[in-house]
């Protein structure tokens, strides 16, 4: 079975958890499918990907990343694709 | 503003299939079609959740040239209602209707309902971008 490492994304750009979703849309964007990384300072808050933009098309200027980012669950580099997959599902 | 390419797959497309058709075009869902009419869709998750069960094999993407490595199909995985919106319809309303059934794909059909295109959150992050850039428009 492969590991993560043979499929594993480089992380993309960053993002603070008070922008907004209109902040961040172009790089958002350009990114997509990887998500953002959502810091502050040296801790990982969250990640937040383009399907966050349905739910407040209307509104981005007014959301900001905090209230729709999703967590970051962590996973070794060597475990198996089907694991890092069920970390993800329950996060 | 649609992508004007329908990706779709069929009842009998193996699961491994599906999951490369999402990765390659940025999909999170993907419609079936049977006689070029929309009978269901199936999502990533559906596909992930045979991966953790172990009903699928990371084998790689020479598709054409292997036998899959797979049983499960579209037709295990098919949920049907795909969201369908008329090439007509507004754009607000696609964004509402996508929103409260939590889709990310609405299948756009002519009135004979054939497919014509998608809208993806894609299409609507490139429509809010130019809609910034140009606010009359």
């Amino acid at each position: 079975m492969p590991e993560l490492e043979s499929i594993a994304s480089p992380l993309g750009a960053e993002c603070d958890p008070e922008d907004t979703l209109a902040d961040i849309l172009e790089v958002l964007r350009i990114q997509d499918p990887v998500p953002l990384v959502v810091v502050r300072g040296e801790d990982v808050l969250g990640t937040i990907g383009l399907e966050a933009i349905v739910n407040f098309f209307n509104v981005l200027d007014q959301t900001s990343v905090r209230d729709v980012m999703r967590p970051a669950p962590e996973i070794d580099l060597g475990e198996r694709v089907e694991r890092g997959a069920e970390v993800m599902r329950k996060a | 503003m649609m992508r004007n390419e329908v990706v779709f797959c069929l009842p009998s497309t193996p699961a491994d299939a599906i999951a490369k058709l999402l990765a390659d075009n940025i999909l999170s869902e993907i419609v079936v079609l049977v006689d070029r009419r929309p009978v269901g869709f199936v999502n990533k998750e559906d596909v992930i959740d045979h991966l953790i069960a172990g009903d699928i094999v990371v084998s790689g993407s020479d598709f054409a040239v292997r036998p899959p490595s797979t049983s499960v199909q579209a037709r295990n995985m098919l949920h049907q209602s795909p969201l369908l919106v008329d090439e007509h319809q507004r754009l607000s309303e696609v964004v509402a209707l996508m929103a409260n059934q939590e889709r990310r794909l609405a299948v756009v059909t002519h009135e004979d309902e054939t497919v014509v295109g998608m809208v993806t959150p894609r299409e609507l992050a490139d429509f809010a971008l130019v809609r910034r850039q140009t606010p009359n428009a």
